[in-house]
């Protein structure tokens, strides 16, 4: 990890529990975004199973959801169920089928408390038989963070925490934290800029994303970079 | 009770043999003694059958039964869906029934008895003045109280409830004021779930009353291994329900704990046993238990797929997790989602949990879906986050009659639509006396936020139903 300047007490906190090096891991240990430009953004070249993802959004029709619901999708592909911990009893499984995942592989549990919700999400991600488990904690300490990072490890399950931006400056046990803001569509195509907090690979600015009808995503820009915007786009 | 095809030739409901044997097409009338037991062994059925609406289901007199739908409405996409399910349900059985819905089990009765209407929904804390109109034998009087209140020119109950309390228990007994109250809500009455009989059951009665876990576990192991030992060969337990006997407390009260595929592992059952018994925080020490097998199945000697698929698929670890977790937070609180073909979107999907449930525990395995069944295009269409009770939307703005909506308020905030999508139209066949039809139109708010608001085509009124978050 390249040198940050300490600025907040996030940063003095996600300095001190550094991601931790596992060199061991193999591409199959690995889950994409759903984009190769943000993949290579982030240390492991995607995100590792048996790690937390947190991803923050800016408003809560910004795309943080879709980040996460994508990488499920991606966690899945190798077998397992995906346990959705929905406490607010708000998510909607029609819109993930319509991303590719099977209703029969969806585990939907709704706890009554947070604290229920947390001791679900440790439950699912200590298990095996689970890929990826996505939930809504809003509000979490240090310890319940790290209860939550090493369930992940022990199931070798993808940990997919959806947050508001208000999290951004409490420390954090996510092997990548990144931050999603909206963007103007473009041709009816949804764009969202995607800023990774923690876990990248260099320090550069946001990315300028584009999803399209079938929910695959691509680059269309850097934000706030010297590279010029595109030419180093894939085709 | 006439049945479709008596109907069809002319035969109600109370009419005479006499009247029937008249009517055209009728070529000889066979009577049947009414048989009150075998009126009672159908009800029983009937409510076992109906456990799948309502994790309590009780009987009330010879033509009842009432559900206690608070918790598991949700399962359903609210209590109108749920009614609608419930009603349909009946209604493929070949059964007429009438359904209300109310705060009390004395004025659900009564409405379900009284209005002449197939489905009654009666908003909370409104359960009184739907009683008002009712005739007094809507709650569920004695025939001489009834012919009494008559004999005084008291026929609703709206008069009833205007007199003297004191008066009225002096000269019609206590019983009409218990059942006024009941329907009421100011006496309570819960509703005592019917239970079929059990398949094993066993039971201990302590000297010393069991205070902490340790004590309990070795009951819970002797009993446990006398239940599984009544059980036939092949067969596990996938339901099992716990009745505590605590000390200083009655009645006794219990949990239902669910399993995902048959078992006859002590050591599981007891560890699901436990799991609950933590979330208790019992006061009082045990005194009495008993165990009651109320469901069972074969184990399968393969381990079937339950959630089909590739490497990481572990059956086992997984049934475990369910386990645990419907055991921790309740059966209705894990759940698997099945899509449905229903235009109506909080009706598109159903909710089903997945311990406890024979069809689940068997040996076949769960219908397989395409992975993806709507066309990718429709990617778009339904948002991530769905609000149970759409919001109302105040101040929208539509950039011409009947278009799409221009600007929209939300907790005070002013939101300037710059891009929308649709109408997507969804219309629903009779509902509740009216239909459903809304214009859905996915927006791009100024700030790129993507959100789902739909006009009521009724009345023009717009709402909130999703974020696409």
């Amino acid at each position: 990890m390249s040198a940050v300047p300490l600025e907040t007490t996030a940063d003095v906190w996600n300095a001190l529990c550094p991601v931790v090096d596992s060199p061991q891991l193999g591409p199959r240990d690995v889950v994409s975004s759903g984009c190769a430009e943000l993949d290579e953004r982030l240390v492991r070249n995607g995100v590792a199973k048996g790690a937390l993802l947190e991803s923050l959004g800016a408003g809560d029709g910004a795309g943080a959801a879709f980040l996460a619901v994508n990488a499920a999708r991606n966690a899945l592909a190798d077998g397992g169920a995906l346990v959705v911990v929905d406490v607010q009893d708000s998510f909607y499984p029609s819109a993930a089928v319509r991303f590719g995942i099977a209703s029969e592989r969806m585990l939907i549990v709704r706890p009554s408390t947070e604290r229920e919700a947390l001791w679900a999400c440790e439950q699912a991600l200590r298990s095996a038989g689970v890929a990826a488990v996505l939930c809504w904690p809003e509000y979490l300490t240090p310890l319940a963070f790290r209860r939550l990072q090493l369930a992940a490890e022990e199931g070798g399950t993808l940990g997919l925490l959806v947050r508001s931006t208000r999290a951004q400056h409490e420390p954090s046990w996510a092997d990548v934290r990144w931050l999603v803001s909206p963007a103007p569509s473009e041709a009816g195509r949804r764009r969202f800029s995607v800023d990774v907090l923690r876990g990248q690979s260099r320090r550069d600015g946001a990315l300028l994303l584009e999803a399209d009808d079938e929910g695959a995503l691509c680059m269309v820009s850097r934000l706030a970079d010297s590279a010029p915007a595109g030419s180093e786009r894939r085709a | 009770m006439a049945s479709p095809e008596a109907r069809a030739l002319g035969v109600t409901s109370g009419m005479r043999a006499a009247e029937a044997s008249g009517l055209k097409g009728i070529t000889a009338i066979h009577l049947f003694e009414r048989d009150p037991y075998a009126d009672r062994r159908a009800l029983e059925q009937l409510a076992a059958w109906c456990e799948q609406f309502s994790p309590c289901v009780g009987l009330l007199g010879t033509d009842a039964l009432t559900f206690d739908i608070r918790s598991s409405s949700r399962l359903f996409g609210g209590e109108v869906p749920h009614l609608e399910t419930i009603r349909r349900a009946f209604r493929e059985r070949g059964l007429q029934c009438r359904l209300a819905l109310a705060d009390t089990v004395g004025a659900a009765w009564a409405l379900a008895q009284f209005n002449r209407q197939t489905v009654t929904n009666v908003a909370p804390r409104r359960h009184a003045s739907a009683l008002e109109t009712l005739p007094v034998q809507a709650l569920r009087l004695e025939e001489k109280t009834v012919a009494d209140l008559h004999s005084l020119g008291l026929e609703r109950i709206g008069q009833l409830v205007e007199l003297p309390r004191e008066e009225m228990a002096a000269r019609f007994g206590d019983h009409l004021i218990k059942r006024m109250d009941q329907a009421l809500g100011t006496c309570p009455e819960p509703i005592v779930p019917y239970q079929p009989e059990p398949v094993a059951s066993a039971r201990w009665t302590g000297e010393s009353p069991a205070d902490r876990w340790e004590l309990l576990e070795t009951v819970l192991d002797s009993l446990l291994r006398r239940l599984l030992e009544q059980l036939p060969v092949n067969t596990g337990i996938v339901r099992l329900r716990c009745r505590l006997q605590c000390e200083k407390r009655d009645p006794a009260f219990g949990f239902t704990i669910g399993l995902v595929r048959p078992t006859t592992q002590q050591k599981r059952l007891l560890e699901l046993i436990r799991l609950q018994w933590e979330s208790l925080r019992l006061a009082a020490p045990v005194s009495g238990l008993r165990l009651d097998v109320a469901e069972t199945g074969i184990k399968a000697t393969r381990q079937n797929d339950l959630f089909p698929s590739a490497t990481r698929d572990d059956p086992r670890a997984l049934a475990d997790l369910i386990e645990r977790l419907s055991a921790r937070l309740g059966r209705e609180s894990v759940v698997r989602p099945r899509l449905v073909r229903e235009a109506q979107p909080e009706l598109a999907v159903r909710y089903e949990p997945v311990v406890g449930t024979k069809s689940l525990a068997g040996t076949k395995s769960p219908p397989k879906q395409k992975a993806s069944s709507a066309s990718p295009q429709r990617l778009w269409q339904r948002p991530i986050h769905i609000e149970r009770r759409p919001i109302p939307l105040l101040h929208v703005t539509a950039s011409f009659p009947l278009g799409p909506p221009a600007r929209f308020q939300l907790r005070g905030e002013e939101h300037r639509i710059v891009r929308t999508w649709g109408p997507e139209r969804i219309e629903t066949s009779w509902w509740r006396g009216r239909m459903v039809r809304r214009d859905y139109y996915r927006v791009e708010t100024s700030d790129g936020q993507w959100y789902w608001l739909y006009r009521r085509l009724q009345d023009g009124k717009w709402f909130l139903h999703g974020r696409f978050a």
